[in-house]
């Protein structure tokens, strides 16, 4: 800690006058409109915007060159370029000393998750990012490079990413806890030449066969170096060079040659934001759009200035963390936090611990802290903060009232933006009172308007949000999109030479915005975002649909949830028959995914159309949601609307089967299901798969599915000779399979030394133990290793509760005469759970328990107090907001969101085990246990360790590498299963010599 | 578009009544310098057949079939029956013609499974294969030599989702990851395409662990005896072409605007 900073050694001063206010006057000198009424600036702004980005050039005055005499190319916000003829680097800004500023005083000030803290004053940030450029033009970095950085949001990579962008190359940043697939989506469309590695704590990068680093590398063919800046060992692997960058040096020479001044549409940011299908979309910011956006948002509606410490909580990989960044160009410090929230004091800590003056976090954390009685102003000191920021989602009108109550008079405000923008539509306002759950400004020089379906504005009711005039931020261009028609797809579609941004917005008179969701372009169907084009694109196949319209409604029998309608129009002799609603169904869900497969199928006489002929989803939807058309003057047929809620209602029957699996399901039926998964449509028990239409080509994907649902291998051969289901269920039940209800203990691995500790493996969630085959056959101990396995349900086919299951395999245990004495066990997820509960069982009963493995077992969530609940529920919830975060693709979201009706016996029997899990309650357990911990977690709060040790305190944690998911797969499981190897000789030691133990026969 | 493979490429808005002439004598790069005689080049067929195309006369088309082949084809749903009609008889056609035979009278067995000749009609070199994917249909026959043909609708699917099925060889899957990702799906698309005709061809279909026939990841390449290449088809299908000549060199035959005739069906793809 450095002596001399003393974060709350500034009182509050006396009001100051804001930046806005002399950039206003700034700009009153080149117009003669009035500017000082609110709103006049803005209007303005964007009326005038060549005026208003000239005149913000010469008030900001960065450090350019060349000539600012060209502003704009053009009003078309597709193809618009601003001033062509400046050049720039946007480091040197973000980093030149600039008047007023004191060089000494921290810029960085980087929080790392076990406490400690490291200050980089403005000198010294300035010297280690040239030190890091001098270094990584010495091995080859030039302008136009693209160079990925893996890093955790710490010092090292505002250093690095710096000194890249410094070169003229281009950075692109993600987190080291995110997995391979996440991290080859983005970075193989970026085709990098250099990684630069920053493993934080994360595992998986030693470059060992199978770990993330090998797969990455594999995945990046163009890689030729990867540089690691943290301070563990080189990793070693096949391919491109591997070599150490020190970014933390200073050593430099006294006057480094100046960094060159690129093209102002320069790029130096590739960021991603995630489509609803495929890889996430990639696209370029440019060095100019980025320095002007973030500088005249932060200093003109945040205000920040030398005096400011911001900190805003992201992650690198999200845009929040370049914009933060920018934060340095107005002599502001940052701070940035690489670990956890640990629940609700967290952030607040930080806040208070380094005199953050503006503070920028999400609503979901500000709910976690208002749900669980936090109360900020009274547990730390708060007199230096003068804004806290929300962005990521909507903050709620009841979060003011807390916010005043328990924070203090400070402004919030919500920030709305995007990716897409690297920037703000909506945010603050420094000279205006906030308004309960509204943004209270729209951002200068950006014409943000909520538009009518046929892009006319409106003003006090909700529309589609554009941005009418051109603006410096917008991407300079999509990557692996050479003729640009993904990017006009993605912004210019609807509302040609407008950008359209996709959300729903309403713009009241005084400016003030609110947002509603996604606009109508995107379905949202239990949280999972759907585009309606691609359904659209799907049925164009269909000969019998002349028009189509997908509309979200709220379910009537469920509330809170809503459901997928498709309306068809058809074309001229066709009917909606059984047969064609089912192969509609089935087209979207093999072209699309299940969340595109509609609950009602209903054929309508027209589509509601504007005078100007285009569809009108929203009114579709608001009829169907028993709204008040907003404005059926807009309607060529308003008449439609009367219809299609009439045909909705008549067609709300019962839906037409799609079958759901029940429990216990048999080979047959988990054969039935996925043919018709497969093939698009139900079939007979005999039916041959390609008498149905079935290619070889899907047969491959139906035994891939039978092998990833049933864990059982069947062979293709197998399934040629009799390609029925009747055929592939009897294969399927003939395949080792165990037996449900009836408790086995099944010697896996016979051990070389009989009286060393026996091991049992407890079944995972589906009652078996095929889970831990990899992980058994690279276990290393002396003693026998047994499965345990085939409690799941009772008599009445009800899945049993935790502690059941763990009695009935605890009696099968001790009823074993082959083996007396200690034993050890371990469980994986839900069969940790059981794992510990059994432990619990043999202690009471006397019977000792050396060693206790939990394999990233799953949350108790009912040992939780309700604020810990809340806190894991906002973790998930933040987790969704914040990139990087989570792993799992759409499709596994889509998976993890299946309605009811398309639930499959494995989706069933995984909710039952998380509602059994959920209500299972750890009781208090005296013995050694050793918790695996995934390394591959929402950093946000991690495995709530806290709460397994209040009930077993001689808990030990060991991180292992992969995912929960992943954790024993054939790629991870060597690595486990020697830290379990370990674990278990560890215990084995400490039991020393007393070995009472038998063997039989 | 897709460029058309040359001279492979069968222009797709050719139709019956247009008679083909002079198609090249060899299949691109794919295939040895045509040094061959006319005697030892492989003579090959290739006949597209667009399902979707209104007009087909099914019921007269079924007429060709023998009673096993009609058989197996009212064992398909609808839609199954009237593809295995239509390509069935559309096979028995072009080797009538290849043979000098009636289309009913070509002595046909094979089903499922690769088709062969039986009787007299065997000892005459003649090797065919079929393949249908949607609407698009692709019956080829060779004499001197062997053939295998495959076409696959290309899924929208992406690399590592195809990958974890199986049928990929490790080398193929690293080439796969080299291609844009714009480009892979049509490039998995290629890859099953090209296993799928080699393994027809040989006759062992997916009797045969399709991830050890390592295909090129390009359009064409050479896989053990086996040459392949794409047909042209409509830009939401691949098709491929495995062909093993016995001699050297390969000449395109036009083929015979009498085929399909008596089904009164067009040639190729619309357009």
């Amino acid at each position: 800690m450095n002596a001399s900073f003393d974060p709350c050694a500034r009182p509050n001063d006396a009001p100051r006058r804001p930046q806005i206010a002399s950039c206003r006057a700034r700009c009153a000198a080149v117009t003669e409109v009035d500017l000082e009424p609110p709103g006049a600036l803005h209007r303005w702004s964007v009326e005038h915007y060549r005026d208003f980005w000239r005149t913000f050039l010469d008030w900001a005055s960065p450090a350019w060159e060349g000539s600012a005499d060209l502003v704009c190319t053009s009003d078309d916000v597709e193809h618009a370029t601003f001033f062509p003829d400046v050049r720039l680097n946007y480091a040197e800004n973000l980093l030149r000393p600039l008047p007023g500023v004191d060089e000494e005083a921290p810029a960085v000030t980087a929080v790392h998750g076990d406490g400690s803290v490291e200050r980089l004053s403005r000198a010294s940030l300035r010297r280690r990012v040239q030190a890091t450029a001098t270094e990584l033009a010495e091995q080859g970095v030039a302008a136009g490079d693209r160079v990925v950085v893996i890093a955790p949001n710490n010092a090292r990579a505002v250093v690095v990413a710096l000194a890249v962008v410094a070169l003229g190359a281009t950075v692109s940043l993600a987190l080291p806890d995110m997995g391979p697939s996440a991290l080859l989506g983005r970075f193989e469309q970026i085709d990098p030449r250099l990684l630069v590695l920053d493993r934080g704590s994360a595992a998986g990068w030693e470059g060992t066969a199978g770990d993330k680093l090998t797969a990455l590398v594999s995945g990046l063919p163009g890689l030729a170096k990867v540089l690691v800046v943290d301070d563990g060992a080189l990793p070693v692997v096949d391919g491109p060079d591997v070599g150490a960058l020190d970014a933390e040096t200073e050593r430099m020479a006294d006057h480094p040659a100046p960094w060159p001044r690129f093209p102002f549409n320069h790029p130096i940011f590739v960021m991603f934001t995630s489509g609803t299908t495929g890889p996430p979309k990639a696209m370029l910011h440019g060095a100019g759009g980025t320095l002007l956006e973030h500088v005249k948002e932060h200093r003109l509606h945040i205000d920040l200035d030398a005096d400011d410490v911001f900190f805003h909580h992201t992650t690198t990989a999200w845009m929040v963390w370049n914009r933060q960044l920018s934060a340095l160009a107005t002599g502001a410090g940052i701070v940035v936090y690489d670990g956890p929230v640990r629940g609700p004091e967290t952030l607040w800590r930080l806040v208070a611990d380094h005199g953050v003056t503006v503070f920028g976090t999400s609503p979901a954390y500000l709910q976690l802290c208002e749900d669980s009685g936090y109360r900020p102003a009274a547990e730390v000191d708060l007199r230096r903060l003068r804004a806290v920021l929300t962005t990521g989602s909507v903050l709620h009108d009841w979060q003011y009232d807390w916010f005043a109550a328990a924070v203090g008079p400070q402004p919030l405000q919500s920030i709305g933006g995007g990716t897409d923008i690297l920037g703000a539509f909506v945010l603050g306002h420094p000279e205006l009172p906030e308004i309960r759950g509204r943004s209270r400004a729209r951002s200068l020089g950006l014409d943000v308007v909520a538009v009518d379906e046929d892009g006319r504005e409106v003003v006090g009711v909700v529309g589609e949000l554009v941005c009418r005039n051109p603006f410096p931020s917008r991407p300079v261009a999509f990557l692996n999109d050479p003729d640009g028609r993904r990017f006009h797809e993605a912004y210019f579609v609807q509302h040609p030479g407008v950008w359209t941004h996709g959300d729903l917005i309403d713009v009241a008179a005084d400016g003030s915005v609110r947002f509603h969701g996604r606009s109508d372009g995107v379905l949202n169907i239990d949280g999972v975002r759907i585009g309606p084009t691609e359904i659209y694109r799907i049925l164009g196949r269909f000969p019998e649909i002349a028009a189509a319209m997908a509309v979200e409604q709220r379910d009537p029998g469920h509330p809170g949830s809503s459901r997928l309608v498709l309306l068809v129009v058809l074309s001229e002799g066709h009917r909606l028959d059984d047969h064609l609603a089912e192969r509609i169904r089935a087209e979207l869900r093999r072209e699309g995914s299940p969340s595109h497969v509609p609950s009602l199928v209903v054929a309508v006489p027209e589509l509601p159309t504007t005078h100007n002929g285009k569809l009108s989803e929203r009114a579709a939807r608001d009829a169907l949601n028993g709204e008040p058309p907003r404005n059926t003057g807009a309607l060529r047929n308003p008449g439609s609307l009367q219809e299609i809620v009439a045909a909705v209602r008549e067609a709300a029957r019962p839906v037409p089967s799609v079958p759901v699996a029940s429990r216990g399901e048999r080979g047959a039926e988990t054969v039935a299901r996925l043919f018709q998964e497969v093939l698009g449509h139900p079939l007979g028990e005999t039916a041959n798969f390609f008498d149905a239409g079935g290619t070889s080509r899907q047969s491959m994907t139906l035994l891939r599915r039978l092998r990833m649902e049933s864990g059982r291998a069947v062979s293709m051969d197998t399934f040629m000779a009799d390609p029925s289901i009747r055929g592939l269920g009897d294969a399927l039940d003939r395949t080792p399979a165990v037996a449900v209800h009836e408790v086995s203990v099944l010697l896996l691995r016979a051990g070389s030394d009989p009286s060393a500790v026996p091991l049992f493996l407890v079944q995972g969630v589906h009652g078996d133990v095929d889970l831990y085959r990899f992980v058994v056959s690279n276990l290393e101990t002396a003693g026998d290793v047994y499965g345990v396995f085939g409690a799941m349900s009772g008599a009445d086919g009800e899945r049993l509760p935790v502690a059941e299951v763990a009695a009935r395999l605890v009696e099968a245990i001790t009823a074993v005469d082959a083996v007396q004495g200690p034993i050890a066990l371990a469980g994986y997820s839900f069969g940790g759970l059981v794992a510990y509960e059994m432990a619990r069982l043999f202690e009471a009963a006397g019977r000792r328990v050396a060693f206790l493995g939990l394999l990233d077992p799953r949350p108790p969530l009912a040992s939780l107090t309700g604020p810990e609940r809340l806190a894991r529920k906002a973790a998930s919830f933040i987790a969704i907001f914040i990139p990087g975060f989570s792993d799992t693709t759409i499709g596994t979201a889509i998976a993890n969101r299946f309605r009811p009706q398309t639930l499959t016996s494995e989706q069933l029997m995984l909710l039952d085990s998380v509602r059994i899990a959920r209500s299972f309650r750890l009781g208090p357990y005296g013995g050694p246990v050793t918790f695996f911990r995934a390394s591959r977690r929402i950093p946000v709060i991690s495995h709530l360790i806290y709460v397994w040790r209040r009930m077993a305190p001689r808990l030990k944690v060991v991180d292992v590498p992969g995912a929960h998911y992943s954790l024993l797969s054939e790629e991870n499981a060597p690595v486990v299963a020697a830290r379990i190897s370990r674990a278990l000789r560890a215990a084995e030691r400490a039991r020393g010599g007393t070995r009472n133990r038998t063997r039989a026969g | 578009m897709h460029p058309l493979p040359e001279p492979l490429a069968i222009s797709p808005r050719r139709s019956a009544g247009q008679r083909r002439t002079g198609v090249a004598s060899r299949v691109g790069s794919a295939v040895p310098p045509p040094r061959a005689t006319a005697r030892s080049a492989l003579d090959l067929w290739v006949l597209p057949v667009d399902l979707a195309a209104p007009g087909w006369d099914v019921e007269s088309a079924a007429a060709l079939l023998s009673d096993a082949e009609q058989r197996r084809a009212a064992q398909g749903v609808p839609s199954v029956q009237r593809v295995r009609i239509l390509m069935r008889a559309a096979l028995r056609s072009l080797l009538g013609d290849i043979l000098g035979l009636d289309p009913a009278a070509v002595p046909l067995t094979g089903a499922p499974g690769k088709p062969r000749l039986e009787g007299p009609a065997a000892r005459r070199g003649v090797d065919a294969s079929c393949s249908t994917s949607g609407d698009v249909g692709m019956v080829t026959a060779v004499r001197g030599g062997r053939v295998g043909v495959d076409v696959e609708r290309i899924r929208g699917e992406d690399l590592w989702g195809a990958a974890a099925e199986g049928w990929l060889a490790a080398g193929e899957r690293a080439a796969l990851a080299r291609l844009p990702i714009a480009e892979r799906p049509r490039a998995v698309a290629r890859a099953w395409t090209q296993k799928e005709a080699i393994l027809k061809g040989e006759g062992v279909g997916l009797a045969a662990d399709p991830a050890s026939t390592v295909t090129p990841v390009a359009d064409r390449g050479r896989v053990r005896q086996w040459w392949v290449c794409p047909l042209a088809v409509p830009e939401s299908h691949v098709a491929s072409l495995a062909i093993a000549p016995a001699g050297w060199g390969v000449r395109l035959r036009a083929t015979p605007p009498m085929v399909l005739r008596a089904m009164s069906a067009p040639l190729g793809f619309s357009a």
